[in-house]
């Protein structure tokens, strides 16, 4: 989009931005990177071990704590045995839930493993319409038009995510092929699933596992990582706490506990 | 640029203590955010210590800025987003103004910043035909009724559910309903058209991440999500200063930060951006802008008296616990950042002399600073300005506010310095008040330069003799 040209002007003007702020702070030059963003702990891997291979009384702990913090915030949170009786739940829920915008029910669901066992599109009744969010290799503007549209017509979206935060009831997804943001942002309720080795306790584990486990490095953060803690909420007339502002006006994570 | 109305604060500051409704939004807010964000610092973990552990990472971030940016801006290349270094309001809104004319943008969805309202980023996209939708609930009232924000966070506190009610009914056309969930409502259907119709969605950027690349958005009400997810095109602005290093820093500053602002263990949502959609992924904008501002920051850089000012976050805490703004309210400031932290960055920004009303209305009383997340020292850069001011400064370009002032000083600290001539002061002055008008044994008004004593209290008149004189007769009594 940039020629050339332009693409000159741009590298003078930051040199020159640079340049002023390194005079502004009276120095030349910085230190190595690896001081300025940190090295390995030494206890690396102890810790990482710790993180990944939490006992199962200390994971049903961290549920409760997420399920405690997730009242706070107007979030509800099913515990269930296995990933049949979540598809079970969530075919119920959709059932008896009513679109916010027009009459037709339709429901989007990520194109993602947990999803799948969901078995959803299985026994769902005539009138409702389940769409997946499955594409191909490089979608292109008339394919992701149509999941687009899809998204919009949805009042229910269904995701996994790669992790939840129990302390502050916060679900942690990165942007992937198949997995389009909108899904947790655009229909009127969000429904998550997630297994309970996905709860980790708070933002320290988080960034440590993102920024040192080599697996969670082979990702990294992606190029948009979005942290949900809750129902879409407003506080702006008078300071009134009222939910559904732009975002999913209801919320609903759950977790496969067997 | 956005209008520069400082000049008006005393006039406007007397408008708004006179407004019953504004006085009782103020109280509103600050007997209810104050005293909350106060118990959640109380309730971290780590106390209130992480202020200072959160005050450590923004100035380690600040010191090594050049080397941050650098690394930032890489990251958002090679993942293919475009970054523009813009040195003030018009360099970054001509470049904004360029990018949407070259995409033929039409209509933009935007998410609450501070920074657009700083360079004025509105006037120059509706003057150019291009309609401007603010998101925020609160943005979009006042973008309804013609207004600026008047906090922070909360741009529209001054306005009653009656106002927004009338306001919505006129604009939007709905039936007359003062209920706040129903007027909520009405602003989810009306902009979620605009954010499925908009070309390009403007954000400007809470707090990046240099390791990583990544600017982050936060938000409660999912509209920054919105502006950044659906339109074709995506630009963020950011003032240069809003960086840290490690991705780990983010947990005490998200955690402060969502305290600090509205009392939250973590704000409603977190979105880390560091480029455009993949060509495997099915949305995200098409295109990832990233403005980098300086207009006035490199200045203040420079100088290590204030550069402190550099650490903040914008989560409006001050404000909520600022005896000031709870009486005169965000539009006195006459500049879009208010309160103590107004006080402070508005002076450095447009002018110290132009905006002296600004850093001498604040009561000096230490409430911002210990609201602050990250413990800046706002006091101590109000009483600076002062001193700017009462002294002059060539380097900031401050002319001495008072000249006679400075002399008037310099005359009382002689005759202190010297009893016979302190005591022939006092003496003087007991003859003088005799002059002056009384009532009930105090003094209601003074002349010429004192006069300012009595505006708004009456004065006690000097003893008729001093407590030394009292003293030494005492004494030589048997």
């Amino acid at each position: 989009m940039t020629g050339p040209i332009t693409q000159e002007i741009n590298d003078a003007q930051q040199h020159e931005f640079i340049m002023t702020i390194q005079k502004a702070l009276g120095k030349s030059s910085g230190p190595a990177l690896p001081e300025l963003f940190g090295t390995a702990p030494n206890d690396l891997d102890t810790r990482l071990n710790a993180y990944i291979n939490k006992s199962q009384p200390d994971r049903m702990a961290l549920l409760d704590l997420f399920i405690e913090q997730a009242q706070l915030l107007n979030l509800a949170v099913r515990p269930v045995e296995n990933v049949s009786r979540a598809g079970l739940a969530i075919q119920e829920f959709i059932e008896q839930t009513q679109p916010e915008w027009g009459t037709q029910k339709s429901v989007i669901a990520w194109h993602h493993p947990l999803i799948e066992q969901l078995n959803l599109g299985k026994n769902l009744a005539d009138d409702i319409t389940l769409f997946t969010t499955r594409s191909s290799s490089a979608p292109d503007s008339k394919e992701r038009a149509q999941i687009r549209s899809q998204l919009i017509n949805s009042y229910i979206g269904i995701s996994a995510a790669d992790f939840c935060v129990a302390q502050s009831a916060t679900l942690v997804l990165r942007t992937r092929p198949h997995q389009p943001r909108a899904v947790s942002l655009v229909p009127s309720i969000h429904v998550a699933v997630i297994t309970l080795d996905q709860i980790i306790e708070n933002l320290t584990e988080l960034y440590f596992r993102l920024k040192w486990d080599p697996e969670e490095q082979k990702l990294g953060l992606t190029n948009c990582m979005t942290f949900i803690s809750g129902p879409s909420k407003t506080g702006d007339i008078e300071l009134v706490m009222v939910h559904g502002a732009h975002g999913p006006r209801q919320m609903i994570v759950y977790v496969i506990t067997g | 640029m956005s209008e520069i109305k400082t000049e008006f604060y005393k006039r406007n500051a007397a408008k708004a203590i006179k407004d019953p409704v504004l006085q009782h939004a103020l109280s509103d807010v600050q007997n209810r955010l104050g005293p909350a964000t106060a118990l959640a610092y109380k309730n971290l973990p780590e106390g209130m210590a992480l202020r200072q552990k959160a005050h450590e990472i923004r100035q380690f971030a600040i010191n090594h800025l050049d080397i941050l940016l650098e690394t930032l801006v890489k990251k958002i290349r090679d993942r293919g987003g475009t970054v523009y270094f813009a040195r003030d309001a018009a360099d970054a809104t001509s470049y904004c103004l360029k990018v949407a004319k070259e995409n033929q943008i039409k209509m933009v969805v935007k998410g609450k910043s501070m920074v657009t309202e700083e360079i004025g980023l509105n006037k120059i996209l509706e003057a150019n035909q291009i309609e401007v939708n603010e998101t925020d609930l609160g943005e979009y009232i006042i973008q309804l009724a013609g207004e600026t924000p008047s906090h922070i966070i909360a741009p529209a506190i001054h306005k009653t559910r009656k106002e927004v009610a009338q306001l919505f009914t006129q604009k939007l056309g709905i039936p007359y309903c003062e209920d706040p969930p129903v007027l909520t409502q009405a602003a989810r259907k009306t902009l979620r058209k605009k954010f499925l119709a908009a070309d390009m969605g403007l954000s400007g950027c809470n707090l990046a991440c240099a390791e990583t690349g990544h600017i982050t958005t936060v938000s409660n009400e999912g509209n920054i999500r919105m502006s950044t997810t659906m339109p074709k095109v995506h630009m963020a602005f950011m003032g240069m200063e809003r960086v840290v290093a490690r991705l780990e820093d983010h947990d005490a500053l998200f955690r402060l930060l969502s305290r600090g602002a509205a009392a939250q263990n973590m704000a409603g949502y977190v979105s880390y951006i560091g480029g455009p959609r993949t060509e495997d992924q099915l949305d995200g904008p098409d295109q990832f802008h990233l403005v980098i501002l300086d207009n006035g920051r490199s200045r203040i850089l420079a100088d290590p008296e204030f550069r402190e000012i550099l650490l903040c976050i914008r989560c409006a805490a001050c404000l909520n616990v600022c005896p000031a703004y709870g009486k005169i309210g965000g539009h006195s400031y006459g500049y879009p950042y208010s309160g103590p932290i107004g006080a402070v960055i508005t002076p450095l920004f447009v002018g110290v002399n132009r905006a002296k009303d600004l850093c001498c209305g604040e009561p000096l009383c230490g409430a911002c600073k210990e609201a602050c997340p990250v413990d800046i020292d706002l006091p101590r850069m109000l009483l600076g300005l002062r001193a700017k001011l009462a002294e002059g400064d060539p380097k900031w370009g401050v002319t001495q506010a008072n000249s006679m002032e400075k002399i008037a000083f310099q005359i009382w600290s002689l005759i202190i310095r010297n009893r016979r001539v302190y005591d022939l002061a006092l003496k003087t002055g007991s003859l003088i008040q005799k002059l002056l008008p009384k009532k009930n044994g105090m003094i209601t008004t003074m002349p010429f330069i004192f006069k300012g004593w009595t505006q708004s209290r009456d004065i006690k008149p000097l003893a008729r003799s001093s407590f030394l004189t009292q003293w030494k007769n005492r004494e030589n009594k048997p």
